[in-house]
């Protein structure tokens, strides 16, 4: 399996919009560490092209950026992407997928199709912004709390560590976050919305191979 | 008054105090203060969703849950 990463990132809503553009984080990185970038972004992340690239190209990596419930995750105007029960090309790739429900149900399918790991949300992930900032997401340090530790995942899973250590990472960072917004020194703004971080604290979920790394 | 009243009850006070220029995006939705109100009383799908935050993160303040890892 060669040193890659597919990455979808829908873009048809503010929320999606927030996801692409705090994705490209993640891809500059990545590339920084030589990784073949396979990037379905906007009207390309369909399900035409997903497959294409997953089977063509089997990325080691998978990071999906969309909405999603217990048995979906999807793309460009909620496209279903990966579906529970329709087998998917995704043996050997661990699969991070920042949408909601998808650790529900799909997570579990997948690993069962292949994948060597998934990590996703078991409820709704939830994202605070400040509707100032909507149109420019990458300023909004609202939105950084909750998208900066998520983004950890993929970070470290391109760093050679395991599944575990990715997941572990991105929930310490949301539980130092989670600390710092409900300090006597956090803004009132901050310390409202720190209870739907604490939500996706709870709900981040790591099945399959804990040990599992791109390599 | 039943439970699920006292955390609508609870969930719509709370709501109230949403900072205007927020917003909250779940489930596909994008939620400002007002939006957030009227799923909470209607009792829709993503209000319940809202209501069963607050319900959960009350637990973990009474059971501690949160203090865990301090």
């Amino acid at each position: 399996m060669s040193k890659s990463l597919l990455v979808t990132r829908s873009n048809h809503d503010e929320a999606t919009k927030y996801l692409y553009y705090w994705s490209t984080l993640v891809i500059k990185a990545a590339k920084q560490k030589l990784f073949i970038v396979y990037d379905l972004a906007g009207k390309k992340a369909n399900k035409k092209n997903f497959d294409s690239c997953l089977k063509s190209n089997q990325p080691a990596i998978l990071f999906l950026n969309g909405h999603g419930n217990a048995t979906t995750v999807t793309g460009q105007g909620m496209e279903p992407l990966l579906e529970a029960g329709k087998k998917s090309a995704v043996p050997g790739t661990i699969i991070y997928a920042r949408s909601c429900d998808a650790g529900i149900i799909l997570g579990k399918t997948l690993i069962k199709d292949g994948a060597k790991a998934f990590i996703g949300y078991n409820q709704k992930f939830i994202l605070g912004y400040d509707s100032e900032k909507r149109t420019r997401p990458l300023t909004d340090s609202m939105a950084k709390l909750f998208l900066a530790p998520s983004n950890l995942v993929v970070m470290t899973l391109i760093k050679g560590q395991t599944a575990q250590q990715a997941q572990d990472r991105s929930r310490q960072a949301m539980l130092k976050n989670y600390r710092k917004m409900t300090s006597a020194a956090a803004s009132y703004r901050k310390r409202y919305v720190a209870r739907w971080l604490w939500s996706n604290y709870k709900s981040q979920v790591l099945y399959g191979d804990v040990a599992a790394t791109f390599k | 008054m039943r439970a699920g009243d006292e955390i609508k009850k609870i969930a719509l006070a709370r709501a109230k105090l949403m900072p205007e220029n927020l917003n909250m995006a779940i489930g596909g939705s994008r939620l400002n203060k007002l939006a957030v109100i009227k799923h909470i009383e209607q009792e829709d799908e993503i209000g319940q969703t809202i209501m069963r935050l607050e319900l959960e993160y009350l637990k973990d303040l009474v059971s501690g849950a949160i203090y865990q890892n301090e």
